[in-house]
């Protein structure tokens, strides 16, 4: 019997058989990521998750890309020029580039691919394409695309998923099967995927700019849990992972294994008021100055401590401070319960009572909760609605909301960041929220390429959303990048992603 | 017995039957569909979220969906994943390798862990020994898996760095990494199933340990390590067996959170996932194979108790 047991006992927890070995470490030309999760089909025209750019990043060369100071540079495309109407933007392909099956990336292909994107069916990236009314090519290296109205953003919607040119011949053929074996024509290909395990990547030897690519193999691990993801680079399992949380920071600067990097967040986060969307819209918020009072119980200096460590930036706009377009002259009331108190007296209604609906996860379970509090102080009675995401975006576009708690990954071009929220027909409004003021300002600015008189343009309706408050913006994200000490050459992004294009290990 | 047996195969079309449509009812309660989630991170008109819908076959009635899934089932096809656009059962096949491994793994441990704690409990019972397997055994159970597993990897990843932190290898590939990676994971995947191992070896053996047979071999003069194995512990394990068929079964249905914190790529996770993408298919494929399986380890212990009791041999 006491054999028995024993033998229990050794195999339990001395693994006969083993000796603890060093964890393996990887052959020194693979560049191992951790994923936030598995990315979701692996076709631009179809990817609607963050994680799946990430990988496309290394995938699928866009046309053109943008650096971490926000400004646009050629990929695919050499150079642009837009007509002076503003109606057209041609561009010039580069010569060399090839897809990974070897043919050559010329204006055909590229017609080809973007006429793809604008037209199948399932295609996400149809409304992101819709400004343009032809693709006409000029000559093997020359693109011009005719737009229906001058639209500036193009650029950007050219920088993201719609502007990755893949090889629309076998695209065809294959339909929405293509994510199972894309064929881009970036610096890596498509090698193997496991659902939920791994996406590796090869090093594509004919990329116009391999000698910036100094991995043979990058591989994408799904790794869910944020800590357990700081504990694998932290390990040497992985080299590199994105978005480490704030309160794991600490852990993280003090492991002299490690490098950080972070930049702010092109998105923002807010609370969304459900202002005009069926019978809902019939809250107690309904009031404008009771919305006001709302604004003024928040301290979002306090929030940020007490749900992120300090580490996110408090905002008030739809852009990040440091962005290009974000408008400082407009500034953050602070907070003031007595004049919200006050407020709500004047509206008639001392305590007012809503509903706050809720995405399951912990940061806005902890944002939520924070809010509650804070709000509790100036009279108001929040009750939260925790459900999961999908549940929540469908109660939020049926307009079964009073008010939502609702976060944005954010565009490069400052319209992506506005126009599908505020504009009157914007597809994701779900406040239903409409204000000519604000049309006007938001569809102008689509027609103009001066960031100067742009961001005018683009503070005009942000102060039309401060005076009406239709929403109330909290604060933006930081990315945080964690990496193993020995890779060097990495610069973070406002836009989260993964830029594998110079990154080394150390010499 | 074996008409037996194969009654208990029949019953197991309509219950997989069952499964299904309950599974296929509860997913289409849930608010949302895969295109409602498209929306979050793209801007699409109405007109495009309907053309999208037809194209994925959402539009159609409920029974229309179900219908259409049964036919490709019955040919052999469990359908594509709406999120990935891989095939569903490339994508099963590739789990259940894994949760497998991880499941039986788990199952060996708690086993050869549970069953003799629970011998040893109820021989020593009252005594110092008792009361320490069981305050352990209660420990393993309480303890959350999360934070136990999030415990082992900081000990023995990030500190000792004898373990990887995560990820999976498979067996073909190289057997002593594959089962020294999903060793921690077994282990706490097991902590659960020792203690209600012990606790029922533990109460078996205590009642058998009672009976006249018992007393009987210890009259003849047989000795006490013989009565305990032989005689005692035989019988004592016909409800140790069909609880370890019911637990294994339940870990092959996916174990999510010791998944998620060791990143092993097994049905749990992707279970989760599809429910929180409403990726219907791949749900339904995955509840369509955990069940199979599990109809197919009740069986087997039935069997398995004809093994050990000849008295169920002979019916």
């Amino acid at each position: 019997m006491r054999r028995l047991a024993l033998a229990a006992a050794f195999l339990a927890f001395a693994a006969p058989g083993f000796t603890p070995q060093a964890v393996a470490q990887p052959a020194q030309n693979t560049l191992r990521i951790g994923l936030t999760a598995d990315p979701d089909v692996l076709d631009p025209a179809l990817g609607r998750t963050l994680v799946g750019r990430m990988v496309f990043a290394s995938l699928c060369d866009t046309l053109v890309d943008y650096n971490e100071k926000l400004e646009f540079v050629p990929r695919l495309a050499q150079s642009w020029e837009w007509s002076n109407d503003g109606r057209a933007l041609t561009l010039r392909i580069r010569s060399g580039a090839v897809f990974h099956d070897g043919t050559p990336v010329d204006a055909a292909a590229v017609k080809a691919s973007l006429d793809r994107a604008r037209t199948m069916p399932q295609s996400l990236r149809r409304s992101e394409l819709a400004p343009i009314a032809e693709t006409v090519v000029v000559d093997p290296g020359t693109l011009r695309l005719e737009l229906r109205s001058p639209f500036v953003p193009l650029l950007a919607q050219l920088a993201d998923r719609g502007g990755m040119i893949v090889n629309a011949k076998p695209s065809e053929a294959a339909g929405t099967e293509f994510g199972r074996q894309p064929i881009c024509a970036g610096p890596y290909r498509f090698a193997e995927r496991v659902a939920q395990d791994r996406i590796v990547l090869q090093r594509f030897d004919r990329h116009w700019e391999r000698d910036q690519y100094h991995f043979e193999r990058v591989v994408y691990l799904p790794i869910p849990d944020a800590t357990v993801r700081l504990a694998n680079v932290q390990a040497g399992s992985v080299d590199m992972v994105e978005r480490i949380l704030p309160t794991d920071l600490p852990n993280a600067r003090r492991d002299r294994r490690l490098k950080l990097a972070d930049a702010v967040e092109l998105g923002w986060n807010s609370i969304i008021i459900n202002t005009n969307n069926g019978p809902k819209a019939n809250n107690a918020l309904k009031d404008k100055r009771v919305r006001e009072a709302l604004e003024l119980s928040i301290d979002r200096e306090i929030l940020n401590r007490a749900a992120h460590a300090g580490e996110f930036v408090v905002g008030n706009q739809p852009f990040a401070p440091g962005n290009p377009y974000f408008a400082s002259e407009l500034r953050a009331q602070p907070r003031n319960v007595a004049r919200a108190r006050e407020l709500l007296r004047a509206a008639g209604t001392p305590s007012p009572a809503f509903t706050l609906l809720v995405p399951n996860d912990t940061e806005r379970n902890a944002v939520a909760q924070i809010l509650q509090q804070m709000a509790r102080e100036a009279g108001f009675d929040i009750r939260l609605q925790v459900v999961d995401f999908a549940t929540s975006i469908t109660m939020s576009q049926n307009g079964d909301f009073e008010a939502y708690l609702l976060s944005w990954s954010g565009r490069v071009d400052p319209d992506g960041n506005m126009h599908t929220f505020f504009h009157c027909q914007g597809s994701q409004n779900d406040s239903k929220f409409c204000d000519p003021r604000i049309d006007a300002a938001l569809d102008r600015a689509r027609t103009l390429s001066d960031v100067a008189e742009r961001r005018k343009l683009y503070a005009e309706a942000t102060a039309v959303l401060h005076d009406e408050r239709p929403r109330i913006f909290t604060y933006h994200r930081k990315w945080f990048f964690a990496y193993s000490g020995r890779l060097t050459d990495f610069t973070a992004n406002p836009d989260g992603m993964i830029r594998v294009r110079g990154l080394r290990w150390q010499q | 017995m074996g008409r037996y047996l194969l009654g208990r195969l029949a019953l197991a079309i309509p219950t997989l039957i069952v499964v299904s449509v309950v599974v296929f009812v509860l997913q289409k309660l849930l608010p949302g569909d895969a295109a409602t989630l498209m929306t979050a991170d793209a801007d699409l008109s109405a007109a495009d979220l309907a053309r999208i819908r037809a194209e994925l076959g959402l539009d159609r009635s409920w029974p229309a969906q179900y219908l259409v899934w049964m036919w490709g089932v019955i040919q052999g096809d469990l359908g594509t994943s709406l999120n990935t656009k891989l095939p569903v059962l490339d994508v099963i096949l590739d789990k259940l390798p894994v949760t497998f491994q991880l499941a039986t793994m788990a199952i060996l441990i708690s086993i050869g862990v549970g069953v003799p704690l629970g011998v040893i409990a109820a021989l020593r019972r009252g005594s110092a020994a008792d009361y320490a397997v069981n305050f352990a055994g209660l420990s393993g159970l309480s303890i959350p898996p999360f934070w136990f597993g999030i415990m082992l990897i900081l000990a023995f990843s990030v500190e000792l760095n004898w373990f990887p932190a995560s990820g999976y290898v498979s067996p073909f590939e190289d057997l002593g990494a594959s089962l020294w990676t999903m060793l921690l994971p077994a282990i706490v995947l097991a902590s659960e199933n020792i203690a209600i191992l012990m606790r029922h070896t533990r109460s078996a053996m205590l009642g058998v340990l009672k009976q006249d047979y018992v007393r009987t071999a210890r009259a003849k003069g047989v000795f006490e390590r013989l009565v305990v194995v032989r005689h005692a512990l035989r019988n004592a394990l016909i409800p140790v067996i069909t609880l370890g068929a019911i637990e294994f079964g339940r870990l092959l249905g996916g174990a999510v959170l010791t998944e998620q914190v060791f990143t092993i790529p097994g049905f749990g996770k992707l279970l989760v996932d599809g429910v929180f993408t409403r990726d219907y298919p791949i749900v339904q494929g995955v509840v369509l194979v955990a069940a199979c399986c599990y109809i197919a380890l009740n069986f087997l212990a039935d069997a398995a108790y004809a093994g050990v009791n000849p008295r169920i041999r002979a019916r």
